[in-house]
């Protein structure tokens, strides 16, 4: 081996090996829970196989089958409209939210925030039931629409081919607003009130201060409320299932359905891992980006 | 998982792939740190791949194995079965057999005193994700429900874990009981591969099919008598539309209710034997027949005409059965095991029926129960076989009937209300007739979702007839090509 | 008198007195934008609030009706019956699931916590090689979609002879939960002002000791919030507890007991399965209510040690 550049040294100087110790712990569940399984779910993808008798070898088929699905490719469409109700529209409505009760005091808040939490707390089962009561053709909604005269607009909105993606992806606006707020409101308790105050010596109005100071403050939780959520938003299974099958017709369908379906009713876990690692990969570069967009502004 | 030969090669390549990500980290121009991220970077890769890369799944195909227990020839009596010894009989049920099982237990535990009955049951789709698993695991129950089809029985069959049980069918003399042609549904090739011929593997005491409920005060207002003939019933649905009445109600969120409503159609226009058939798998039959194709016109032309009403695909089953004993819709074309449900409501003014074919026969969607299996692992063949004996017997029939579900068997059988009753005596003639013609779905592990979307698609007019048929015999077709690779392969490999 | 003394409310702290004399100008002028703003914004929360809550309102109206009746949608009950709760706890087997439940959740919040804190305080303070790849290899934990790979999971449970026992449901819950645990450890540390580590640091206090004497008081209410998501995402836990605990009916959880009525085929009672969801549901909305208090004033001292 060649002598070692100073580079290297001042390299090795710089790091803090014991470091690794710390992520030890971790790293252990990790590899052996998560990775481990992750890796024979990329090599069952390469095979056929029904989850049970010997498998044989399929190479890319089940990828290049994949991409020739018109089904699963208007669910990966489907998909991307559910991270607008699952995403973007929770976590706009959180921080409103949060903005709110950042601002003034608010009576009761202990009581809100219980509220707004409850949607997180329920099985998504039933609240795919209560939903679809909600939606039903002689409910609450409906009777809302006629009751000011709007009965045009009055239908059975998870049957109708137009209303039934949107009205499915509410639902899970409806799931995630609350958890978006309670992770703002932990970040917002930690801007130092001299902000606020300097703010508003400035003359800064509510939405200014919102914009000035409380967003900005907010980036990392955002970063990961968006994670969290386009996470849910691309794996998304429960909630459709119970209200709409995926129907009518494929309207609703999503990639979690194949995978679901694949493995374990059609039985083919080799095309099922393979959405999975195609839907994990998908969402990884989602991700990516959404914190390199919300990392980037901050510098 | 042992490996056989291939993985090797390919094993290397999967490592490479964690390797790649040392281009993402930030980037000190380093030959010696990028060596060693490199470096680390596969010994991680390594160390997580180590397992995966066999060839994943057990061999299975214990088909040439010797029969569990051997074979019977006469029914299994008390005294052989005490020859087991004080003993566990462990089983593994759909959760809708709560109700059998609790009145059919203590039966056969004072029938066979040396045997205790541990039962576990699970909710359906709980219970069809990890019966398979459950089944090939270390210790296997006893006696266990499957499902008709390839996904729960055809997997079960192939990979050798259920016991064949013609032997116990002739024994018992089922094969004089039954009408010959139902079995079918019970019987597989020993690779698990063809559907519908081949060794019986299970036997069910339940019989579910799907008719026509109505509310007698109902039709007494609209002046409609309950329909006989399919003639009939089309006739009082063109009465029911003219005054006012939504004529069928359907809830199909689910995506399986149109097909069911479908099959209702398709039953009075196909032969039950062409039915049969095709969701058989026997080669060369096809979907898009003349009576299919007529059938699905029919379906079409009620959702147009409105006589399903309207938001139909956003209402659940449940909510339908709900809608319609709260007296909306005039007829529910649903499975008679919604009778409980329906009954409570409408008390006697329930009523049910199959309408007749022309011919005067009467056939439906509909099959036996989820059926029952005996493990091919069990040692207590015996006390599994005298629970199938009694259960088909007079004891399994009326506990059946007391639980509120229909027995296969009905003479000699109490059904405890006037619905039940009536609904028994449209199944003895179902089976008299010998006229399930099972469910479409069955076809494919696939079908469920294919036709259930197509199906919608055809109600709304999406999907024109021909292109409706096409889809779902297309989805027949790659599945029956799969199979026959499947079963190809294996020959191979016996060989 | 909750908006005359508006946003001074969180600092009772030794400095606040400093400020108040310096904020009455625009204090005064915001006072009446304040009133119409805390109606406002009150009126906007109650409806929030609403909304969260008519679905389980619905709920638990359904499953206060008198057994066997069939409702759908919103429907008071003529009088209050439990008894469908009584035959969902019973049919259910509700009294061991929960304890099964609490006793997988708690585990798995507590492993997790500890694992992450440690590797979320690594990620956020120190330079070691290969920092940004082994962040990017933990992202995938966060988003893994894992109904894929549940059954190469059993496979390999089932190799370790672990099915069927409780380390099946909390090893696996805990390495999904640590991703999510450490990247928001990662954040919260990665706010922390340099200057209190420095500080720390020019005492003398070795990495270890700052984690412990000053970070973690500080983290309190990260760490609470971050404690009841897992423990939620552990509660609901389903399908790893349904194919990882096939056959072990003392080891089933919650969710499980709930879908025995949510999935049955043909016998579906809405009023009994409500009640079980109400049942699930329960529980975690109490301990989340009771935690309030704590949580809160958890999030006070955070802000006072700022």
């Amino acid at each position: 081996m060649t002598s070692v550049s100073p580079a290297v040294k001042e390299w090795a100087r710089r790091q803090y090996w014991p470091a690794y110790l710390y992520l030890l712990p971790g790293a252990a569940f990790y590899i052996l829970f998560v990775l481990r399984p992750l890796f024979t779910t990329a090599w069952i993808s390469l095979f056929d196989w029904d989850g049970l008798t010997l498998g044989s070898w399929a190479g890319l088929d089940n990828y290049t089958a994949l991409l020739s699905d018109p089904v699963l490719r208007s669910s990966l469409l489907h998909s991307l409209v559910f991270i607008v109700f699952y995403a973007l529209v929770p976590v706009a409505v959180g921080l409103i939210l949060t903005g709110l009760m950042v601002r003034i005091r608010i009576r009761g808040l202990a009581v809100f925030r219980s509220l707004l939490f409850i949607p997180q707390v329920l099985s998504t089962v039933v609240i795919a039931v209560s939903w679809r009561w909600i939606y039903d053709t002689d409910g609450p909604v409906n009777g809302l629409l006629r009751a000011v005269g709007l009965d045009g607009v009055a239908r059975s909105w998870l049957g109708d081919y137009g209303t039934a993606l949107p009205s499915v992806g509410l639902i899970g606006s409806w799931i995630m607003y609350g958890l978006c707020m309670v992770l703002f409101l932990t970040g917002a308790m930690r801007i130092p009130r001299e902000l606020f105050e300097a703010a508003r010596l400035d003359g800064a109005g509510p939405v200014r201060e919102f914009f000035t100071v409380i967003l900005p403050a907010l980036r990392g939780e955002i970063s990961i409320a968006l994670v969290l959520t386009v996470t849910q938003a691309l794996r998304n299974f429960d909630i459709v299932w119970n209200t709409t099958t995926g129907g009518p017709g494929n309207s609703t369908t999503v990639p979690s359905v194949f995978i679901y379906q694949g493995a374990f009713v059609t039985r083919q876990v080799g095309s099922a891992a393979a959405v999975g690692i195609a839907l994990t990969v998908l969402t990884l570069v989602v991700c990516a980006v959404i914190m390199r967009v919300l990392r980037e502004r901050k510098g | 998982m042992k490996r056989p030969d291939r993985g090797a090669g390919n094993c290397a390549r999967n490592h490479e792939a964690p390797a790649a990500c040392h281009e993402t980290g930030r980037g000190t121009p380093n030959p010696a740190r990028n060596k060693r991220t490199t470096a680390a970077v596969a010994a991680l890769g390594l160390a997580v791949t180590l397992a995966a890369c066999s060839v994943p799944g057990a061999g299975g195909g214990t088909s040439d194995e010797q029969l569990a227990g051997g074979r019977i020839t006469k029914p299994v009596s008390p005294d052989k079965v005490k020859k087991l010894g004080k003993t566990d009989l462990r089983i593994i049920a759909d959760s809708g057999e709560q109700g059998f099982l609790k009145k059919f237990v203590p039966l056969y535990e004072k029938k066979y005193p040396n045997v205790d009955v541990k039962v576990e049951t699970k909710a359906f789709a709980d219970f069809s994700k990890t019966i398979v698993n459950t089944m090939s695991g270390d210790n296997p129950p006893d006696l266990v429900q499957g499902n008709q089809g390839y996904g729960v029985d055809g997997l079960l069959v192939q990979s050798g874990l259920l016991r064949p049980i013609d032997d116990v069918a002739h024994a018992y003399g089922w094969d004089l009981d039954l009408p010959s042609g139902a079995t079918s549904q019970l019987r597989w090739s020993s690779d698990g591969r063809i559907f519908g011929s081949g060794n019986l593997y299970g036997i069910s005491q339940s019989n579910e099919y799907v008719g026509v409920f109505s509310n007698k005060k109902k039709l007494k207002k609209l002046g409609i008598e309950e329909p006989k003939t399919w003639a009939d019933f089309t006739e009082a649905l063109k009465k029911a539309e003219k005054n006012g009445e939504q004529p069928i109600m359907l809830g199909n969120s689910d995506q399986y209710p149109a097909e069911q409503l479908l099959g209702t159609i398709q039953a009075q226009k196909q032969s039950v034997s062409a039915s049969r058939a095709w969701v058989n798998g026997v080669p060369g039959t096809t979907f898009a027949t003349e009576a299919n194709r007529e059938s699905a016109e029919t379906l079409r032309d009620w959702a147009k005409k409105g006589y399903l009403g309207s938001g139909y695909n956003g209402v659940s089953s449940d909510d339908a059965v709900t809608k319609f004993t709260g007296g909306k819709g005039v007829f529910l074309v649903a499975g008679a095991w919604n009778a409980p449900a329906i009954g409570k409501q409408l008390k006697d003014d329930a009523l049910f029926t199959i309408p007749e074919k022309p011919d005067g026969t009467v056939a439906a969607a509909g099959s036996f129960g989820l059926p029952w299996h005996i493990s091919a692992k069990t040692e207590k063949t015996d006390a599994a076989i005298a629970w199938l004996g009694m259960m088909q017997g007079e004891e399994g029939a009326q506990a059946m009937a007391d639980a509120g579900r229909l027995p296969v068997r009905t003479k000699g059988v109490t059904m405890p209300d006037k619905l039940a009753e009536r609904q028994a005596a449209a199944g003895k003639r179902l089976l008299d007739d010998d006229g399930q013609t099972y469910y479409f779905d069955w076809a494919s592990n696939s079908m469920m979702t294919t036709i259930g979307s197509a199906t919608q698609d055809l109600l709304t007019g999406r999907l024109g007839t021909d292109a409706y048929l096409g889809k779902v015999q297309k989805d027949w077709k790659g599945f029956r090509a799969d199979q026959e690779k499947a079963a190809e392969k294996k020959s191979g490999a016996d060989k | 008198m909750a908006q005359t003394q508006s946003p001074a409310r969180v600092r009772p702290t030794p400095s606040a007195p400093v400020r108040p004399e310096r904020t009455p100008p625009p204090r005064r002028s915001t006072m009446d934008g304040s009133r119409r703003e805390s109606v406002v914004s009150h009126a906007l929360l109650i409806f929030a609030s609403l909304v969260a809550l008519y679905p389980f309102v619905q709920i638990l109206l359904v499953a206060l009706h008198e057994p066997g009746a069939r409702v759908s949608g919103f429907s008071v009950p003529s009088s209050l019956h439990f008894d469908n709760f009584v035959t969902a706890w019973n049919k259910g087997l509700f009294s061991s699931a929960l304890v099964s439940s609490l006793l997988v959740a708690v585990a798995v919040v507590v492993l997790t916590i500890l694992v992450s804190v440690l590797a979320g305080y690594a990620f956020a303070f120190f330079t070691f090689p290969l920092k940004g790849p082994l962040m990017g290899i933990l992202m995938i934990g966060l988003v893994l979609p894992y109904e894929a790979t549940v059954i190469p999971l059993y496979y390999q449970m089932k190799e370790w002879g672990l099915l069927n026992t409780y380390w099946a449901l909390i090893l696996p819950q805990v390495g999904l939960s640590l991703a999510l645990g450490t990247f928001w450890m990662r954040n919260f540390f990665a706010g922390v002002p340099t200057s209190l580590r420095e500080a720390a640091e020019i005492d003398g206090a070795s990495r270890f000791q700052t984690l412990r004497k000053i970070m973690l008081p500080l983290a309190v209410p990260a760490i609470t919030t971050l404690a009841t998501l897992l423990f939620l995402y552990a509660w609901n836990e389903f399908l790893l507890a349904l194919v990882l605990v096939p056959n072990n009916p003392d080891a089933q959880t919650a969710p499980l007991a709930l879908s025995f009525f949510t999935s049955d085929r043909r016998n579906s009672d809405p009023g009994v399965t409500s009640a079980a969801a109400v049942l699930v549901a329960l529980p975690v909305l109490i301990g989340y209510v009771l935690l309030q208090r704590k949580f809160i004033s958890g999030m006070l001292a955070g802000a006072v040690k700022e």
